[in-house]
């Protein structure tokens, strides 16, 4: 009953931040001023009707009351309007450009917290030793390093060097590699997942490390051992778990962040994701778009987090009469 | 470095008995590519005593003179330095030493441990079933369709109910959880239990039930105990027998009574006379050490506590004392000007006079 009822107040305080967040949104790009106003100082020769026929086919000749819940209600029921650039549905754009970064984000995240799940167990159980310092500092640099530079690195190396990769694009052009989709699409991932994972990995394995060398040092894994658990089972059973508490919220903010972060890497490799469309969108005015994207990177983190709230309640039992 | 004597307690009794054990921590100055060594934190240097089936030795004193440290070292849950523990007729030290699995297992059922904070020695996210089963489970001594059953048994032991079980750590009070760790030492049907402070992180009020608790169990289950405590008053209560600790060694060991009515170490009396008795005109001026306890990362020479010492002799700072035997048959004090064989004398109130 306890956690109906948070979970309710969660959900109904998230609404509440949504709709907070598209004022804004939608105010910022007021803002910006009247796009046919714009486009008149780009061509000046567009005669005054064609102006108004614009303006009314855009709806701005309304109030800004009136355009905002409307774009509000279309929005609700998945209706973005319709792209400046494209000429297409902004909906059925979202859809195919996602489908793009969560191609490489998702396995990005994945392969991180494998890797670091393995590394920062290791480092941990020899906190001190020349282990542990060798790969904190590597994960200290590892996060210092920015992205971009990481992914230009990369391509010098594995493209540019070795020729292993493609630099670019989410498929070839010309020949697909061994004729096939699915190899030519996993061989273009490659470079722009391991950029990805090589950020992801250093902050979870830190993460990780820290986590771990504290749970170690109660004394219920003390107890554990005194029991004569094997020092294996003393970890994987008593102090993993405990351990994956803040790595669970941390892994909440990548994968709701994973479109703020996507315009970076996905302009480094030209990937034809959401960030790289975002990116386009702005230089293009792309009203449409802009607001769209925007919406959903607000809307991905809130619910991220909404489901990292409910996954807590479930795996901490601490937090269910609270 | 000197051998300590060994106290006296009869060979043909004794389950426990801990010679000589040391656990020096090395003091180290890290450099980027190797770290030297700049000295030496002797936590516990050379303690050796014993313990009978079925009684309870106090061990006593101020924080930080290594009693945990003395304690974990027994289990070996921190491997000690040097020295050996012998459980029975086994030497427990050798047993871990080699790791076979059957022979620690062994060792490990037979000397448990009951930890002194239950708010940190609780998985807190296992319900106590979970962490009652868990010794079973490691040690096979029970098939898994009497595990239930055992941990109900265990929880009415302790004076908990069978529905308490299903619950979280957090959903219980601070005497209520010691109540499970000590559940959980005796899952497994110890025949010595080291309790490390085992009163001292609860509220006064549930301290006497904690400690009758702990001995009815004796009582009933013929449990030896190693009681731990910087509380005299609670080990008075418990004890059979009384070590007391200061920097890392022993330096007197003697039966409960003769221990608190006859103290020949200097620091003994000095902590029996900063017990606080109810009564707000006693004197207790010149009966505060001077000083603070050195650190054992450089412990005086000679006596250890000759610096703090009222009866210090210039020998005090030249010559380590040996644990000798003293007048009484049970009584050993490490010390070169010790106090004289006499009862100390207390006013009404219980204050050493």
């Amino acid at each position: 009953m306890g956690i109906a009822r948070y979970i309710i107040r969660r959900l109904l305080f998230s609404i509440v931040l949504i709709l907070g967040v598209s004022i804004i949104i939608f105010s910022l790009i007021n803002a910006i001023g009247n796009p046919i106003q714009i486009l008149l100082a780009e061509r000046p020769g567009i005669s005054p009707e064609a102006l108004d026929a614009m303006n009314r086919y855009y709806g701005l000749d309304q109030p800004i009351l009136v355009r905002y819940f409307s774009w509000l209600g279309h929005m609700a029921i998945g209706d973005f309007g319709t792209s400046i650039m494209y000429n297409q549905p902004v909906s059925e754009m979202l859809r195919l450009w996602g489908w793009e970064t969560l191609k490489i984000q998702v396995p990005a995240i994945l392969i991180a917290l494998v890797i670091a799940t393995l590394i920062g167990v290791t480092a941990a159980l020899r906190q001190y030793s020349r282990t542990d310092f060798s790969v904190m500092s590597a994960a200290l640099l590892g996060q210092s390093l920015p992205g971009f530079f990481v992914g230009i690195l990369l391509i010098l190396i594995f493209s540019y060097w070795l020729g292993w990769t493609p630099s670019y694009g989410a498929y070839s052009t010309r020949t697909l590699l061994f004729n096939s989709v699915i190899a030519d699409g996993l061989w273009h991932m490659i470079l722009p997942v391991a950029m990805l994972a090589f950020f992801n990995t250093a902050t979870l394995t830190l993460l990780m490390r820290s986590n771990l060398v504290d749970i170690l040092r109660n004394d219920f894994i003390m107890a554990a051992r005194a029991s004569g658990l094997p020092e294996r089972r003393v970890v994987y059973r008593h102090a993993l778990r405990n351990a994956f508490i803040p790595v669970l919220t941390y892994l909440g903010i990548l994968f709701g962040l994973m479109l703020g972060t996507a315009p970076v890497t996905e302009t480094v490799f030209t990937w034809p994701g959401i960030g790289f469309l975002y990116i386009a969108a702005i230089q293009q005015l792309d009203y449409p778009v802009i607001m769209a994207v925007s919406m959903t990177i607000t809307v991905m983190l809130i619910v991220t987090t909404l489901l990292t709230d409910i996954a807590y309640v479930f795996i901490d039992p601490r937090m269910r009469l609270e | 470095m000197t051998l300590h004597g060994r106290d006296t307690a009869g060979a043909a009794d004794e389950i426990l008995r801990v010679d000589n054990l040391c656990k020096l921590y090395p003091v180290l100055r890290r450099g980027v590519f190797r770290s030297r060594q700049t000295g030496t934190i002797r936590a516990v240097d050379g303690v050796s005593f014993s313990v009978r089936r079925g009684e309870t030795l106090g061990l006593v004193g101020e924080s930080g003179c290594g009693k945990t440290t003395t304690a974990r070292a027994i289990l070996h849950l921190i491997e000690p330095t040097s020295g050996s523990v012998h459980l029975g007729s086994t030497d427990i030290s050798e047993v871990f030493r080699e790791g076979d699995r059957p022979r620690v297992l062994a060792a490990r059922r037979q000397l448990q441990y009951i930890f002194q904070d239950p708010y940190l020695s609780l998985n807190p996210r296992w319900t106590i079933a979970q962490t009652l089963t868990e010794p079973l489970r490691v040690h096979g001594q029970l098939p898994p369709d009497q595990w239930n059953k055992r941990v109900v048994e265990l929880l009415e032991l302790v004076g908990l109910e069978a529905y308490h079980a299903w619950r979280y750590p957090h959903e219980f009070s601070g005497g209520q959880r010691q109540r499970v760790g000590i559940a959980r030492a005796l899952a497994v049907e110890p025949d010595v239990v080291i309790c490390d402070e085992p009163v001292s992180s609860l509220d006064v009020s549930v301290r006497a039930q904690i400690l009758n608790l702990l001995a009815d169990l004796q009582a009933s289950l013929g449990l030896t105990y190693l009681y731990i405590s910087h509380d005299l008053s609670s080990v008075r209560f418990i004890s059979t027998r009384v070590a007391v600790m200061y920097l890392g060694q022993i330096v007197e060991i003697a039966d409960v009574d003769t221990l608190f009515e006859r103290p020949r170490h200097h620091y003994t009396y000095a902590l029996l006379k900063a017990i606080p008795v109810p009564d707000p005109d006693a004197d207790i001026g010149d009966t505060v050490l001077k000083g603070e306890v050195p650190s054992a990362m450089n412990v005086p020479s000679g006596c250890r506590f000759h610096p703090r010492c009222p009866a210090a002799l210039p020998i005090c700072a030249k010559v380590v004392p040996e644990l000798k035997q003293s007048s009484g048959a049970n009584h050993a004090v490490a010390c070169h000007n010790p106090r004289s064989d006499t009862a100390i004398v207390r006013n009404s109130t219980g204050a050493i006079a």
